[in-house]
């Protein structure tokens, strides 16, 4: 019976997948080597295997994009894959964070202790769902890209068996992640059942030659899309999750988590809402932008009050997913390149920060409160002098790639002149000043005397007790009053340190920064800072980050 | 849209059935607490041991692995029955595909996966000394249960903020 | 050839970054060796770019080399670009070549000295900045290398920082010059307003065109700033106080260099400041004030740095002078001449104090004259050259400026022959203090009280310096004698620098009473008789006794107690501002608005802390809730 039928097999084109192949025979590689080699393997093998997959990968990217800057755009395994600027790019900005990933993760994986591959290799095929993500055009192969990303980075949220926090955070991730997960699938069974496809392409043809009657379960499911995408992105309110996940995850994972899986997703929003749902932009436009603003203005404010720096990054990350949320209320294609530079530089200056953050949180992963950031600057100036670049760059000031990212997104948003993009813009600003203050009080704490010398403890502000009550956990005690820029100055005296700590140099929790570790500080600070000087070289860029349709 | 009202005279019946229902229960039934009722396990009976013994983790991990065999049969039958059609184009692509399921198996069994019996490798540093089966598995103590406290300390069990462990 | 300009400022650039990165490890004297041979390759390059610019003719000898866009800011373009004319090669080949020598006998000055990398950093920097200024084909890069020259100059001064003298020096030289350099901003600002450019050739095509206040209000407040850097009447107390620096750094920054950037702004704005005769005026006024003030100043001065000091000032008030009665040429003459002549006298200045293990008063020294001969022929000739005793080449270049005075104000003459008196005068007390008369000090050691280098210890045997430190110090006082050269006033063909600076420069008004040939001998007789007068009464006075209380009146030792009244007027009243606002304001207005805008944030973040508890089932909560609001926000939207 089935012998009668020839089977129309899909033309496979190997090069437009290479980038994903190759991290995934990286990952493969290092798990029949942990397989087949008894003996125990350094740390540093794997990491420079991951280095190298990575670096391949971009290769592999570099080598398409040329390809596709030469013959043109096209679409690729029965037309489930957009081969075209914006989603190469996108997926070199993926390879790049492996890598920093990579270099990053080799002194955490010493120091810890930790001798399988298992990091680096989830790291790896987290990778691909996210460069899988950036290309796919199809909302089924979105689905199953987000899933390659997120399962492994449940994983990876868990890996630390030491801290019950790890765990607890790997658990939190996997049951809102399977919610949201589920919200986006039937947001696309809704798509698919308004317009009869889940190809983009076909979708946005369907919307090009009919105009449905009763959009209503369209909208439904547009927007279920865009929540389930939200969620990933870490936008208002669905961003609980960030915080705790931030903190209890492994530090190499939290920055994983903060670049990879941000751009994958931003990747994919942006082109399914600037392609597929194009036609739809009166309608999700007003829902990004409510979200925009709410995410911009509860990543400012909710970082004041945090005494954990990864746990502030976290809000720091969401008050970037707001900045990233207002290039796709640009909405033209001029929004998605200047979301593209914003993704390129966002990758540079976090996986930088993150990397001194694994540095510092010493053996344990567990140094990561503010007060582990005293004197810094004192021990390792060359760690603190880059946390303050990354912070200013997150912060975006000028002459770093944060303030060019962030200017690409506001000068575009200002000139679409759309309603209300004026004050998107003021609201951004605002949110970027407030968020300034907590990068600040991490530099000026990084640039304080050392625990226990010479300096006056901050009294804590009388508890407010309502608080405290429901929320032991939490130490909601000094707001920044007492770390504020303006009283640190004057709360030392200067020679008295000096003089404190030249009787009893203090012990260093951090001890001697690993070389790879200096190298991923010193390439994203690099690129923090050339790029920043030179945007030129970005903007050349991401001018061919262009869809394929 | 017209055609959707059913559909929504449905859904409000559902909700509102749901709704009441809980209402009157609330309304109507006696409330009279014992401690017992109130315990977590509130079946009418105090426990007087433990529930049976825990199943080792090594059971899911069994489970899972079988799952992926199972996924791998899915894929694999297919093929067997159009192999010919497929020729080469599809034995590469299950040759590949073989591949990237055996190589994490492998792994699975070199870390100890399948093994039975007593653990041969020890990990202690992956454990700290706060984390025993004591410290792990609240048992509710008799006082505790019948104090109205208890039931506070229940739901801190619940996956309660990761700034607990720190 | 002209494209060589480019390399004049970027060679000792780059060598000052090189330096930053490999100086310490290059150390003594390895890092000055390449600063050094930096300013000596700018000055090469000035070299060929003068010999590119000879080879065309005169409005073509303008050539602007642009390198990219700096501030394209809407209507706001500014272009990062040099100018190559005869005015910035003339102040090119001055300031590379003078700073070249100083940079060399830096090198044997600064021995034994722990920053010694970190000094040449600095001189590299300085002269970077200053090429920059003289170059810069628009106003803001002017500005930029006004801004360097300022920053540098601060971090020379207070170079031995440990001294308090040196760190309040070098801090009041930064306020003074930031105070007058709002001049420089708010003519910046108005230029670009009324003619919407900062290049030059704009400015200078466009100026016939605007009215005649905007224009003068450009120039005066242009002059506002070069009253700063040029320190003019009253902000001349700064350079004074500035010799708490290392020698060298008086003799490149406060001699030959710097200081004339003022002098230089406003030559370069000569087309402007051409049409307006009121601002000229005011500058001439300015420039006279100052010349004879500080002149007096000199008088009575025992430091034997602050003495060339005020003798500095004196000399750009003439030089201002000169640009205020429209002698540009004789106004850049001087500058040139007394480059040379300046920058011996402290180099000679310097030796001296080398020599005596960091003395510096006049009145422990004497009878210097046979243990160090070299010195004190190079002193002698420094000391003929800026009083004006023909030959040498003050005479020529005061003669050109008095010239220019007197054509335009027989009393602006006289105020500059009196002046010019009192120059020969405390120049030749200087140097009778210094090498005649009786020995005044003991060969014994004693601590100074910088024990920073290394020589400072050993007994006292004054002698002359080495090669490095002679061979800038002869070179020089080689060019003090010769340089009237440049412009000899015999004949219109022996004025080489008129001819050459004619095309950068202004056409000033016609004078009102030109000179004749025979008014201009009697002139230049009087400038000789008055020269050497006043070094004869000076030789008569003081080679014989070091002591004559009744000729070093007190206000003349405290310079009219003009910097004291500055201070008492200003800086403390400003302290009492400050404390009012650090005692009122700060803590009541700023910090009553800081303190609820936290409290602000504090509530808000504690509010967001309640919501945020890290319970799953509220996280799953929200996320549910959301996803409602905005289905619900789709439906109303919808309308249905």
């Amino acid at each position: 019976m089935l012998a009668a039928q020839t089977l129309a097999l899909p033309k496979i084109s190997y090069w437009a997948i290479a980038p994903e192949a190759i991290l995934i025979g990286g990952a493969l590689l290092m798990l029949a080597m942990s397989a087949t080699i008894r003996s125990k393997i350094d740390p540093v093998i794997f990491s420079i295997i991951t280095f190298v997959t990575s670096l391949a990968s971009i290769g592999a990217g570099v080598i398409l994009y040329i390809n596709v800057l030469k013959h043109g755009k096209y679409l690729a395994i029965d037309g489930a894959l957009s081969v075209d600027g914006f989603g190469i790019i996108v997926g070199m900005a993926v390879g790049v964070a492996i890598a920093i990933f990579a270099l990053s993760s080799e002194g955490f994986l010493s120091r810890e202790g930790w001798d399988g591959p298992e990091l680096l290799a989830l790291g790896l095929l987290s990778g691909t769902g996210a460069e899988l993500m950036a290309m796919a055009n199809d909302l089924i192969m979105i689905f199953l890209a987000l899933e390659i990303l997120s399962i492994a980075l449940y994983v990876l949220a868990g890996m630390d068996g030491r801290r019950t926090a790890s765990g607890e955070a790997a658990i939190k991730y996997l049951i809102l992640g399977g919610f949201s997960s589920a919200i986006f699938v039937y947001g696309i069974a809704f798509v698919y059942g308004t317009t009869g496809s889940t190809n983009l392409a076909q979708i946005a043809a369907f919307f090009a030659t009919n105009l449905l009657a009763h959009d209503g379960l369209f909208l439904v499911g547009m927007t279920l899309v865009l929540i389930g995408f939200a969620f990933k992105v870490a936008a208002v309110p669905f961003h609980v999750w960030s915080p705790d996940v931030y903190q209890g995850a492994p530090t190499p994972a939290t920055s994983f988590m903060a670049s990879v899986a941000k751009l994958g997703a931003f990747a994919a929003l942006l082109r399914v809402f600037l392609s597929a749902f194009i036609s739809y932009k009166q309608d999700w436009q007003p829902l990004v932008f409510g979200v925009a603003i709410a995410t911009l203005l509860l990543g400012a404010f909710g970082g004041l009050v945090q005494n954990n720096v990864k746990r502030m990054l976290a809000y720091s990350s969401i008050s970037h997913a707001g900045f990233i949320l207002l290039g796709l209320v640009v909405g033209a294609e001029l929004g998605a390149q200047r979301v593209v530079l914003y993704l390129i530089a966002y990758t540079f200056i976090v996986m930088g920060a993150f990397s001194v953050i694994t540095v510092v949180g010493g053996k344990g992963d567990n140094g990561h409160d503010i007060s582990n950031y005293r004197g810094l600057a004192r021990q390792h100036p060359y760690l603190s002098g880059s946390l303050a670049l990354f912070l200013m760059a997150q912060a975006g000031v000028p002459f770093t790639v944060g303030f060019v990212a962030k200017f690409g997104v506001l000068s575009a948003l200002a000139s679409s002149g759309g309603v209300g993009s004026y004050t998107l813009v003021v609201v951004a600003l605002v949110s970027s000043v407030i968020s300034a203050f907590y990068y600040l009080r991490i530099v000026v704490v990084t640039y304080s005397s050392p625990v226990g010398i010479g300096a006056i403890e901050p009294e804590p502000l009388a508890e407010s007790t309502h608080v405290a009550s429901e929320l032991e956990s939490f130490n909601v005690d000094e707001l920044s009053m007492e770390y504020s820029p303006l009283k640190v100055a004057v709360d030392y005296d200067i020679e008295e340190i000096e003089r404190a700590l030249d009787e009893s140099p203090l012990e260093d929790p951090i001890g001697k920064v690993p070389l790879s570790s200096t190298i991923a500080i010193s390439i994203s600070a690099t690129a923090t800072v050339v790029l920043g000087v030179f945007p030129g070289i970005l903007f050349a860029l991401v001018s061919h980050a262009t869809f394929l349709f | 849209m017209a055609s959707y009202l059913p559909i929504f005279c449905l859904i409000v019946l559902a909700f509102l059935f749901a709704a009441l229902s809980f209402v009157a229960s609330g309304l109507m039934a006696p409330k009279r607490k014992s401690a017992a009722k109130i315990a977590p396990y509130e079946c009418g009976i105090v426990p007087t041991r433990e529930p049976a013994e825990r199943f080792p983790v090594r059971f899911y991990l069994v489970a899972m692995i079988f799952i992926v065999f199972d996924i791998e049969v899915i894929f694999v039958f297919p093929w067997a029955l159009i192999s010919q059609e497929l020729s080469t184009f599809g034995l590469v692509e299950m040759v590949v595909f073989a591949a990237s399921v055996m190589i994490p198996f492998a792994y699975l069994v070199s870390h100890g996966a399948l093994d039975w019996g007593p653990i041969k490798k020890s990990i202690p540093q992956l454990t700290n000394e706060e984390r025993t089966t004591t410290s792990t598995v609240q048992k509710i103590s008799v006082p505790a249960r019948v104090s109205s406290d208890s039931v506070v300390t229940g739901e801190k069990v619940d996956l309660s903020a990761p700034g607990d462990a720190a | 050839m002209e494209h060589a300009v480019i390399f004049i400022p970027i060679i000792p650039l780059f060598s000052a970054l090189f330096l930053i990165c490999f100086g310490k490890k290059l150390g003594e004297p390895l890092a000055g060796w390449i600063a050094t041979i930096a300013v000596g390759a700018s000055f090469v390059a000035s070299l060929i770019t003068w010999i590119g610019v000879l080879g065309s003719h005169g409005i073509d000898r303008t050539f602007i080399q642009h390198l990219f866009n700096w501030l394209p800011v809407g209507s706001f373009q500014v272009q990062m670009a040099f100018q190559a004319d005869p005015l910035s090669v003339t102040m090119a080949l001055f300031v590379s070549g003078v700073s070249a020598l100083i940079h060399l006998y830096s090198i044997e000055y600064m021995h034994g000295d722990k920053d010694f990398p970190k000094f040449f950093i600095y001189l590299n920097l300085f002269v970077a900045s200053m090429l920059i200024l003289v170059l810069g084909a628009n106003l803001l890069i002017t500005f930029l290398g006004w801004e360097g020259v300022g920053v540098c100059s601060y971090f020379l001064i207070s170079f031995w920082f440990e001294r308090p003298k040196a760190a309040t020096a070098g801090k009041k030289a930064m306020i003074v010059n930031r105070i007058a350099d709002v001049g420089f901003l708010m003519a910046m600002f108005l230029a670009f307003q009324s003619i919407g450019s900062l290049n030059y050739s704009n400015l200078i095509s466009s100026a016939p065109h605007i009215s005649h206040t905007t224009l003068s209000a450009i120039v005066v407040l242009a002059f506002v700033g070069a009253m700063g850097k040029s320190a003019q009447f009253p902000l001349f107390g700064w350079l004074a106080d500035a010799m708490e620096g290392p020698t060298p750094v008086s003799a490149l920054i406060h001699a030959a260099t710097m200081v004339t950037a003022g002098v230089f702004l406003m030559v370069r704005l000569s087309p402007l400041l051409a049409l307006a005769p009121g601002a000229a005026h005011f500058i001439t006024i300015i420039g006279i004030i100052t010349a004879f003030v500080a002149a007096a100043a000199g008088t009575s001065q025992n430091d034997i740095k602050k003495v060339l000091a005020y003798s500095t000032v004196s000399q750009l008030g003439y030089m201002f002078i000169g640009v205020g009665s429209g002698a540009y040429v004789a106004a850049i003459f001087l500058m040139v001449t007394h480059a040379f002549y300046k920058a011996l006298l402290f180099l000679s200045a310097g030796s001296v104090i080398h020599g005596m293990n960091d003395e510096q008063d006049l009145k422990a020294m004497g009878a210097l004259r046979a243990l160090m001969p070299m010195t004190a022929l190079a002193f002698f000739v420094g000391w003929m050259a800026i009083a004006g005793v023909p030959p040498f080449a003050g005479f020529f270049s005061k003669g050109d400026v008095l010239l220019g005075a007197y054509q335009q104000n027989i009393f602006i003459w006289l105020a500059g022959v009196i002046t010019a008196g009192l120059t020969s005068y405390y120049m030749g007390r200087e140097f009778c203090l210094a090498f005649l008369g009786k020995r005044r000090w003991e060969e014994k050691p004693k601590v100074k009280k910088s024990a920073r280098s290394s020589h400072a210890v050993k007994e006292v045997h004054p002698h002359d310096p080495g090669f490095k430190m002679l061979g800038p110090i002869l070179l020089l006082a080689c060019l003090a004698v010769i340089g009237g050269l440049l412009n000899l006033p015999f004949a219109s063909s022996l004025k080489v620098l008129e001819h050459w600076l004619a095309p950068s420069l202004g056409v000033a008004p016609a004078p009102l009473h030109a000179a004749s040939s025979a008014v201009q001998w009697v002139l230049a007789v009087v400038d000789a008789i008055v020269a050497l007068g006043g070094g004869y009464i000076a030789f008569a006075i003081w080679s014989k006794k070091s002591k004559h209380p009744e000729l070093e009146p007190v206000f003349l030792q405290n310079a009219w107690y003009i910097d004291a009244t500055g201070d008492t007027v200003i800086a403390k009243s400003g302290t009492k501002l400050a404390e009012i606002s650090a005692d009122v304001i700060e803590p009541v207005v700023i910090d009553g608005a800081v303190v609820g805008i936290v409290n602000i944030a504090k509530f808000v973040g504690v509010g967001l802390h309640r919501i945020a508890s890290g319970f799953v089932r509220r996280e799953a909560l929200i996320i549910a809730g959301g996803t409602v609001t905005l289905l619900l926000a789709v439906g109303i939207r919808g309308g249905w």
